[in-house]
Order: structure tokens, then C-alpha cells, then sequence
């Protein structure tokens, strides 16, 4: 199926939404990132496309496996590190060799884990669908960068949405550019990738889509205000100066490690000598939401050590479009905040500190953002407040030049629309064949597909169920016998029959393991083919049960063949999963063509179904585990007490943490066995 | 010149004037007070009032008057010739009541009979034109003996000092000068002499400037350092609306760089003198030669007390007082990554004041050890050892430690201590 891999911030997810609704596509992410979370996931499959998390493209238990590669290739680095001397850099930089050493290996294999399960799970990507495009947020941090180099390595189009209107100096780790083009917020972000020397058609201006918000916000401006004002407990009478954090990145030696304390400072002193000179003011601190810990208590004691009284300001570390909406005048340190406060038609102030220009200048003269130093802040903050003339000029001198940073309202439209001219153009169109609805895959000719969807890779958390080990297993459902060949490695001497219906699987599968059919259960004639009634002691039935349309009669057929301490395992999709039922509450019901409306699945379960499903068979499930759906991972509840899960719509009351567990799971892996009693009234043999 | 023949660059260059639209911005430039545009006027309007002699002044290319209407204030009768009648129109309109004589004429080829003036001045005008030799000869032929020719081209001498010391070829710094729009006429000092010499003038000055104007002057020694670009633009554009800043970039043309040689500054000012006086033409090259090799190692007190006039002490005061407002200190300090190597040498030790001499070595060192930090983290995973380890599917996982690495390493060797 045609995908795109990104790594977009869940700010994002709007493009996505856009991109989907013009393109059904598949968006592969990774955990953490937009889609990965239930509100976002949804957004996309409402305007057509699906999701799949990288990780779950990895069999269960592989990530274990990385791990411990990891910890090998740092070995590897440790001891290739030993000899090495780096004179041009320890001498520039006056830093012991031992030292360097140190910080190159300290925490590496720790550090490579997350790249190299991003690698494999796109190499798991790449070989299962046709990825049109990679998009990320940032592409010389970790796993952005590597995603692109990933994206470059194998001429897939790979394009970097900014994640800000870049300001200043491109330092460091900054300066370089991996992806296809960066679309940019505004002409002013484009400036320090010019001097890097990248041209002007690789930086096409798209606006920030996270700004498309601000055009309702301010059509309710007075409304927001009561509302941050009364949330806050502000002073109706005075007028709300928003302050906005900032923080050392510590990536250029020219960083300045207490720039926080230090502006922080020179902002409370400007409110203490504006409050002096009887000005009534609201204050509110917004500091970033990595802050929310520990921010307030460092603010209260630099408040005390200025002289401000810990209630004489509010602390805040969300909601910044709103505040901004609400404020009269911000002040920031050379931030994105002074532009959205320019969209806002809000006065912006920006504190100039030294490292404004050791790492910039980030505006110029005449870029419309008042500079104010500490000592003049006071003053600024209290002309903007008090004088209706400076206040005009300020917002003028602003308006005119908002269009160097800001491209209206739209830009998550315009962002997909650019990300859809990068894509790559399938190689087929869909007039040849390719669906463009999950439907159409129950017309085509899977049998000589390798890629229908399934992952060449084994099922091993399944093993973790059996209670003896294997002599004799028949896998249902084999495909390319990837799960028959880790069986045959860990339980030397067992015997593995597969059943497949794909020609090409089988073909893989028959260099993989002892036999494979290809026929379905019900024609094999297990005696022709040499098996003898009561020799299976194994069956695996992965992500089979859902396919089949009379899965009860198969267990019986089965039954005779097997030993009577035979062990079924099975994995088997749940359909009581809260997303599903929220989508049914919403009135959806939408096949796709992976998941767990696999437009292919034909049989539904839930937990208890799954045991009656058994028992009516003649076999009991005797354990059972779940896979459970990271898209719920931000669904909790208390470990020990029912309790109600508001999900808008929908209010599920009194949940057990058990049910909770069992509504947060994607699939249920079950262990049956025989029961010893005869089935129930349709046995046939 | 892509158009393939001089003739069609040079009225390509004259017609461009006569669109309304360029001079409504050529005028805006005079008046406005924007990035460097008040002090290169300055620059340039102080040379042409302190050398202009007499009060007969032809300004040649006179566009909107920026260089003469300062002199009708000191009763000189002004002269105005321009291609553009629309640059005409508005060089009548700044110049309100006072009298100007404006007609339309080409530069090289004027309507006055021989020695009809005593100072011939032109801004902004040779730059444009790569016939400047006949068109100089044209415009000695309208100053009497002794009068003046006053007029501003770009160096070349600039450019080929910079190709040698940086090993770039000249044709490589001066690609982006080669389109008709961008076209921009250099010249070597001593062809400028020798071509003087040739029509009977001689030297009277050759002033460099544009040390720190930025915009179309570029300064090609602060290639590739931190003094460059978007950034650069940046920061000088400050001098409209900071005084201090302002006063500094005025101290460095006119104090400094005005006294240096035609290598140091991408632009220079002639004024020439219609005398024949070839000792005084050997003179001035001699001088702007032996300096040239005094400052290949650096600017020093030595070198300043043989090229500033006057009391190097109370320069070297003033310098020192512009370095103590700290917006001032920065940007020298952005000027001095082009120049880290003669900071290295002791340069500045006679010159500066201690602290001053620590912050922009504190600056440089910050920006050396980013330079050499970025260097590390992206080679130290290419040793092939190092590089087998980090190969995943064809793709370098130690590229992606980069940015980890970058913070720890420059904590690591101690670049945000205190004094770094």
C-alpha cells in the first residue's frame, strides 16, 4: 500500500488531515509523534487515511533483540575509540583525550536504540509498501535526521516542515540540510538557511500550520480574555502582560547557561518599577511545558529576590495561543512569541540580551519588533499600557512588516498540498491496478503478491505461550513460514507443517520449513499427505481466525490430527477496543486495509466471545495475553477502583482496571487446549 | 556580461535610471534612514565637501542630488547633468528654491566647453560603467587646470588581495557581479593612477570606504566569517536607530579604514587634481603599497601611528570609548573571525584596551570552538572502524548522535565556564 513515513509534531497533525484527504495514504510514525495519539490517529482516518505505528511493523520481542545489538555495536565503538587521538580537536579546544572519549561512548548504546529501531522499522516499511515520502519536523536531530538520511539513502523525497520561524544564527548542529526543501513560515526564516548557501526554491514559504488557529481566536478575543482572565483569577481592571521564558540550548559555545534566571530578572524588575510608578498590572509568566515542574518554584525565588510578592504574577505553561489572544503587551527573548503576538495584533516587546546577537542578530532594525534592553523594558512596557500613540506606532510598525513572517491563515492546506508535490509519483497509476479503496483488494489477485499487507517476519511472542515445548506444529496461515523457521531454530528436531494459500508465500515458505500446503484445511486430506490422527501436538493460528468464514468447523476438522495435550496458540483481533467502539458511537464503521478493520476480516471476537469460540469447539483457553494499542497508551485509570472514561461522545461507567486493560487491547494471543469432552452437535467426523 | 558587448550594457545602465519607479527609490535611499544608507551618504558627502574646490561644481549623473545640494548651502553655483529627465525632475524638487542648473546629457559625453568648472563631482555613477577610462577622459577635458574630479568606483585591488589570502579565484568572487543587473565596474588603483597620469591629473586622495556599509558594498575579507550574509545585514542595520552603533561605523570608515589602502575596502573615493604631477602619483601608490605590507600583519600602533593623522594616543582613547558600549564590542568581534589569525599573532595587544582585547579573544574562541566541535561530532564516526559499527541499512547512525554529542562535548571542554 502506498505510505508516507512522518515525523511531524502532533501540532501538525492538521497537514496531515489535509494530505490524507487528498491522497488516502497510510501515515507510518513512530510513538510520540502526531497520528501515534487516539485524537490525532482519528483525525487522519476521518479524512481517508490510516495509521500504523514504525514499531508495531517490528515482531514482538525484536526490540529486545536491537537492544542487546546496540550494546554490541557500542562495544564495537568503545574498543575502536581506544587508540584514537584527536589532536586538531582536543588541542583547539584545550579538552583531555580521555575526556572526549568519554562523552562519545557514555550512554551510546542507549542513544543508537531508538536509531536503530527507526531504521529497521523503516526498512520493515520500505519492503511491505510503496513510500512516497518522508516528512519531518527537524532533520538534524535524532531521529529526524535520521529518518531523512534513511529517506536519502533509498531516493525517497524527504521534506523538513519547520517547527519554527528560524530567527537567529544557524549554529552548529544547525547548520546543515538533509532534507529536499524546508518549507518555511514566513521570508524571514528563510534568511540564515540563504547564508548556508541553500537556495531560495528549496525554502518555499507554507506559513506554520500550528498559526491557522489564531484567525478564530482572535474572532472571540473578548470572549478568551473573560476566559483567561477568570481562569487565571486576573484583575478585571488591569491590563494582562505576558511574559514568555526562554532557556539556553547549549548547542553553541556562545549560549549563555543562566540566559533563564537573567531575563526572567530583567522582566520582573521592569513589572516592579512599572507597578512603582502606579501602574496596575496582570502578570503572567508562560514558561515551556518541559518546565511545568520546576519552573515556578526558580520564578518565586527570583520574584523574592527582585521584591514581588509570589501572587503578584501568574504562571502558565500551555495554552499560549490563548494567552496571547488575551494579552496587552508580550515580552519575550528573541522568540517565535513576538510573531504570534504580531498575528494576534498584540504589542511585542523584545528583551535584546547580548546573546540576541552572539547567536543572531535575530531582527534587524526595521523587522518591526520593538528592542528593549533591561534598562528600558520598564519603560516600554508602560508606554505600550498607558500611551495610545506608542501603542499605534508599535502595532503599525509591526503590520507593516508581518508579511516577513507570517503567510496567513491556510498553511496547514498549503503545507500538504507542497508535501504532495514532493511525493513521489507512484510508479503505477491507479488505472493499472493499484487500489485506491481498501475494497478493491478483495477483487485482486493476491496469489503471486508478496505484499499483501503481511510482514516477512516471525510471531514469536506466540512461543512465549506454549507450555511444552513443540515436536510436530502445523502453522494455518503460514505465509512465508518466517514464524515455522524461528520455531525450527529455537526447538531443534521439531517437525513444522504450513498451510498457505498465497503461491508465492508458500514458495518462501517451503525453503523455510518441512512442508507446506497449499490448499485450504478442509480439502487436505491429512492421510495422503502422511499424517497420522493424533501427531500435531502445536497449532498456530496467527491472525487467522478473522479470515476464515466458518473458523468453527476448522477447529473441528483440526481436532482428530491432534495430540490430547495438544496446544493451540492464536492471536485474534479485539473487537471491544475503545477506538473501535468510539468510531461505532460516531457512526463509523470503515474497513481499511490493515488493522483491525482489515477489510479482509470476516469474523469479529471480543475476550469472551474468544473463550466461547474454544469451548464450543472442544478445546479451553487456558492463558491468554494482550498486545495492547499504544494509540490508548494516554487512556488511564486507577490500578485498584472502577472508574468513568469520558470520551466526549461516549462515557463508559464504572470500569475495572481489568476492563480497561482488556478495552485498551489491539489483540488478544490465547492459549487452548483439548478439554477432553466431545464438541458440541455439528462434529462431523 | 552575458550581453555580449559593452555598448548594450552601457545603455542598459543608462536607461535604467530614466524608470520612475528607481528613481522614486534612488530618492527614498537619500532621504531614509535605513540600515547603513545615512552613513554611507555621510561618508561620501563629507569627501565631496572637503575636497571640492571653488564654487563652479559640476555634479555628472547627478540623479537626485544627493552630492551637490549640500554644496548650493555653501554658495556654489551647481551644475546637474543626468540621462534620466525623471531623476532631473526630482533633484529639482529636493533641491526646493535654491537655483541648480539641471540638463540632460551623458556622462560621456558632455555639453560644456573645456575647463568650464572647478570640481567635477559623481556618486555612485563610474561604478555602473565599464568604459571608464573614456568617460574620465571626457569629464578632465570640462575641469580647468587645478580644478577637481571627485568620484567613487569599487576596487579591484580588494578583490585580488582577498583571492590570493583566501585562495579563491578572482573570477569565482566576482561571479554574482558578472549579470548586467548586478554589474559593477572594479578598478586597480594603479591602472586608476596610470590612466590619471596619462590625462594630466594626479592624486590628491584615494579614500577606501565600505568597510562595514554591507548591502551592495561587500566586504570580501568577511567571507565566511561571522560578519556575513542575511545575519551581517542584520546587525548593521542597527547604525539607523542606535547612535552609539552609528557613531563606531562612522569612527571606522572615516577614522580607520578611510587611512588604509585600496586592498582593505571594497570602494574607495578618487580625488584627483587636473595638474600634472607624476612624483605625487609614485608617491601615493608607494604609500598605499608599503602599508599594504605593513598590514599583512595585522593593524598594530606602529601601523596606525604611520597612517593616522594626528595624536595616536587620543585615537587610540576614542577607539577604546566606542568599546565600551557592548553592541560595539560585538560587532568588531563579528569583524575579528575574519581576522582571528593576526588576534592569535598579539595583534590588538598595543591597540586595545585589556578587556576589550579579551572579549573579542573570548569571541573568536567561542567561535573556533563551535567551528571545531561541529567538525569532530561529523568526522569522528567516518574512521572506518568507528563507521562499520554505525552502519545500519546503508545508514550512518552516527550522523544522527550529532546533535547529542554537540551539547555534552561542548560542556565537556568548558565552553560555557566562566571567561570561556
Amino acid at each position: 500500500m502506498e505510505a508516507i513515513v512522518s515525523l511531524l509534531w502532533g501540532k501538525n497533525t492538521e497537514v496531515l488531515r489535509h494530505y490524507s484527504t487528498r491522497r488516502r495514504r497510510l501515515v507510518l510514525t513512530l510513538t510520540g509523534f502526531a497520528g501515534s495519539d487516539a485524537i490525532s490517529a482519528r483525525a487522519i482516518q476521518d479524512a481517508g487515511g490510516s495509521v500504523q505505528l514504525l514499531e508495531m511493523l517490528l515482531p514482538d520481542g525484536r526490540i529486545e533483540e536491537i537492544r542487546s545489538d546496540a550494546a554490541s555495536r557500542a562495544h564495537a565503538v568503545a574498543h575502536a575509540v581506544t587508540t584514537e587521538q584527536w589532536p586538531e580537536f582536543c588541542g583547539a579546544t584545550a579538552c583531555g583525550v580521555e575526556r572526549v572519549r568519554g562523552v562519545l561512548i557514555d550512554r551510546l548504546a542507549e542513544r543508537l536504540l531508538p536509531e536503530l529501531v527507526l531504521v529497521e522499522a523503516l526498512e520493515v516499511a520500505r519492503r511491505t509498501h510503496a513510500i512516497e515520502l518522508v516528512v519531518v519536523n527537524e532533520d538534524v536531530t535524532s531521529l529526524g535526521k535520521t529518518a531523512a538520511l534513511w529517506a536519502r539513502a533509498h531516493s525517497v523525497p524527504v521534506v523538513h516542515l519547520a517547527h519554527s520561524e528560524i530567527l537567529g544564527e544557524l549554529y552548529t548542529v544547525h547548520r546543515e540540510f538533509h532534507a529536499d526543501a524546508m518549507l518555511a513560515f514566513g521570508p524571514h526564516g528563510t534568511e540564515p538557511y540563504r547564508d548556508l548557501g541553500i537556495e531560495q526554491q528549496r525554502l518555499p514559504v507554507v506559513g506554520n500550520p500550528a498559526w491557522d488557529r489564531y484567525d478564530a481566536l482572535i474572532a472571540q478575543r473578548a470572549a478568551l480574555r473573560s476566559e483567561v482572565y477568570r481562569q487565571l483569577g486576573l484583575s478585571e481592571r488591569a491590563p494582562l502582560v505576558l511574559f514568555g521564558t526562554t532557556w539556553a540550548a547549549r548547542l553553541s559555545a556562545h549560549d549563555v547557561p543562566d540566559l533563564y534566571e537573567r531575563s526572567v530578572r530583567a522582566f520582573l524588575t521592569a513589572v516592579r518599577i512599572v507597578r512603582a510608578a502606579g501602574i496596575d498590572l496582570n502578570v503572567v509568566v508562560k514558561d515551556r511545558p518541559a518546565n511545568a515542574g520546576i519552573g515556578k518554584p526558580l520564578l518565586d525565588r527570583l520574584a523574592g529576590e527582585i521584591g514581588i510578592d509570589t501572587d503578584a504574577y501568574r504562571y502558565a505553561t500551555n495554552e499560549t495561543e490563548a494567552l496571547i489572544v488575551a494579552s496587552d503587551v508580550v515580552v519575550s527573548v528573541d522568540s517565535n512569541l513576538s510573531i504570534e503576538a504580531m498575528i494576534a495584533q498584540v504589542p511585542a516587546l523584545n528583551l535584546w540580551d547580548e546573546r540576541s546577537w552572539t547567536l543572531g542578530p535575530c531582527f534587524g532594525a526595521a523587522d518591526g519588533i520593538v528592542q528593549t534592553t533591561g534598562s528600558d523594558l520598564a519603560a516600554a512596557i508602560a508606554g505600550v499600557i498607558t500611551n495610545p500613540g506608542f501603542r499605534n506606532a508599535v502595532l503599525a510598525g509591526m503590520n507593516a512588516q508581518r508579511h516577513r513572517y507570517y503567510a496567513g491563515g491556510g498553511a496547514a492546506r498549503r503545507a500538504a498540498e507542497a508535501l504532495i508535490g514532493y511525493a513521489r509519483v507512484p510508479e503505477s497509476a491507479p488505472s493499472n491496478g493499484a487500489p485506491v479503496y481498501p475494497w478493491q483488494l478483495l477483487s485482486m489477485e493476491h496469489g503471486n503478491d508478496l505484499h499483501a499487507g503481511y510482514i516477512d517476519q516471525p510471531r514469536s511472542e506466540l512461543f512465549h505461550l506454549f507450555d511444552h515445548p513443540p515436536r510436530c506444529v502445523l502453522d494455518v496461515g503460514c505465509f512465508t513460514g518466517a514464524t515455522g523457521q524461528a520455531i525450527k531454530q529455537q526447538y531443534p528436531g521439531v517437525r513444522v507443517l504450513g498451510i498457505e494459500l498465497n503461491h508465492a508465500a508458500a514458495q518462501v515458505a517451503a525453503g523455510r520449513i518441512d512442508r507446506v500446503f497449499e490448499r485450504k484445511i478442509e480439502e487436505l486430506d491429512f492421510i495422503a499427505e502422511g499424517i497420522q490422527p493424533g501427531s500435531i501436538d502445536t497449532v498456530v493460528l496467527a491472525d487467522v481466525l478473522e479470515h476464515i468464514y466458518d473458523p468453527w468447523n476448522m477447529m473441528l476438522q483440526l481436532r482428530p490430527w491432534l495430540t490430547e495435550d495438544a496446544q493451540v496458540v492464536a492471536s485474534i483481533p479485539n473487537s471491544r477496543n475503545l477506538l473501535l467502539i468510539l468510531d461505532l458511537v460516531g457512526g463509523r464503521w470503515r474497513y481499511e486495509p490493515a488493522g483491525l478493520l482489515d477489510v479482509t476480516h470476516i469474523r469479529f471476537f471480543t475476550k469472551d466471545e474468544i473463550v466461547r469460540f474454544f469451548s464450543e469447539t472442544g478445546f479451553e483457553v487456558v492463558k491468554m495475553a494482550s498486545a495492547p494499542d499504544v494509540r490508548l497508551n494516554s487512556v488511564v485509570g486507577p490500578t485498584d477502583a472502577a472508574t468513568d472514561i469520558d470520551l466526549g461522545k461516549m462515557v463508559l461507567k464504572g470500569v475495572s482496571p481489568e476492563e480497561l486493560a482488556e478495552l485498551k487491547t489491539l489483540q488478544f494471543l490465547v492459549l487452548a487446549r483439548p478439554n477432553g469432552r466431545a464438541a458440541g452437535p455439528r462434529m462431523k467426523i | 556580461m552575458p550581453m555580449g558587448s559593452e555598448e548594450s550594457l552601457i545603455a542598459w545602465k543608462t536607461q535604467a535610471w530614466t524608470n520612475p519607479q528607481t528613481v522614486a527609490w534612488y530618492a527614498q535611499r537619500m532621504n531614509e534612514n535605513t540600515g547603513t544608507n545615512r552613513l554611507k551618504n555621510l561618508v561620501e558627502i563629507e569627501l565631496c565637501l572637503r575636497h571640492a574646490a571653488g564654487d563652479r561644481v559640476l555634479d555628472v549623473g547627478i540623479g537626485t542630488g544627493r552630492g551637490s545640494i549640500p554644496l548650493l548651502s555653501r554658495g556654489c553655483h551647481v551644475t546637474g547633468v543626468d540621462s534620466s529627465q525623471a531623476m532631473l525632475d526630482q533633484c529639482r524638487r529636493e533641491a526646493g528654491k535654491s537655483p541648480i542648473e539641471l540638463l540632460r546629457a551623458d556622462i560621456a559625453s558632455l555639453p560644456f566647453p573645456d575647463a568650464s568648472f572647478d570640481t567635477l563631482i559623481s556618486l555612485n555613477v563610474l561604478v555602473h560603467f565599464p568604459h571608464w577610462r573614456g568617460v574620465l577622459r571626457e569629464w578632465a577635458r570640462v575641469v580647468r587646470p587645478e580644478g577637481r574630479l571627485i568620484f567613487d568606483v569599487h576596487s579591484l585591488d580588494h578583490v585580488e588581495a582577498v583571492s590570493r589570502a583566501h585562495a579563491v579565484p578572482v573570477e569565482e568572487l566576482l561571479a554574482p557581479e558578472r549579470q548586467t543587473e548586478r554589474y559593477t565596474l572594479r578598478v586597480r588603483a594603479e591602472d586608476l593612477v596610470d590612466e590619471a597620469e596619462s590625462l594630466g591629473l594626479s592624486v590628491v586622495a584615494i579614500v577606501p570606504y565600505a568597510a562595514v556599509l554591507g548591502g551592495g558594498n561587500r566586504n570580501f575579507w568577511l567571507d565566511d566569517s561571522r560578519a556575513y550574509g542575511y545575519l551581517w545585514e542584520r546587525l548593521l542595520s542597527w547604525m539607523a536607530v542606535d547612535e552609539p552603533l552609528f557613531r563606531f561605523g562612522r569612527f571606522l570608515e572615516e577614522s580607520l579604514f578611510a587611512h588604509l589602502t585600496t586592498q582593505t575596502t571594497g570602494r574607495f573615493m578618487a580625488v584627483l587634481s587636473r595638474t600634472s604631477d607624476p612624483a605625487a602619483n609614485r608617491t601615493w601608490l608607494q604609500r598605499n603599497q608599503r602599508i599594504n605590507e605593513a598590514l599583512a600583519h595585522g593593524l598594530s600602533a606602529p601601523v596606525l601611528s604611520d597612517v593616522i593623522p594626528g595624536d595616536v594616543a587620543a585615537w587610540q582613547a576614542e577607539l577604546n570609548g566606542h568599546l565600551d558600549y557592548r553592541r560595539n564590542e560585538l560587532m568588531l568581534s563579528f569583524f575579528c573571525t575574519a581576522f582571528a589569525s593576526f588576534l592569535d599573532a598579539g595583534c590588538g595587544e598595543d591597540v586595545l584596551a585589556p578587556q576589550h582585547l579579551a572579549a573579542l579573544r573570548r569571541y573568536v574562541r567561542k567561535w573556533r570552538i563551535d567551528k571545531a566541535t561541529r567538525h569532530f561530532v561529523k568526522s569522528w564516526h567516518r574512521t572506518p572502524s568507528v563507521q562499520e559499527a554505525l552502519t545500519c541499512a546503508g545508514v550512518s547512525l552516527g550522523a544522527g548522535l550529532e546533535y547529542e554529542l554537540t551539547r555534552d562535548l561542548l560542556d565537556a571542554v568548558g565552553a560555557f565556564d566562566e571567561g570561556g
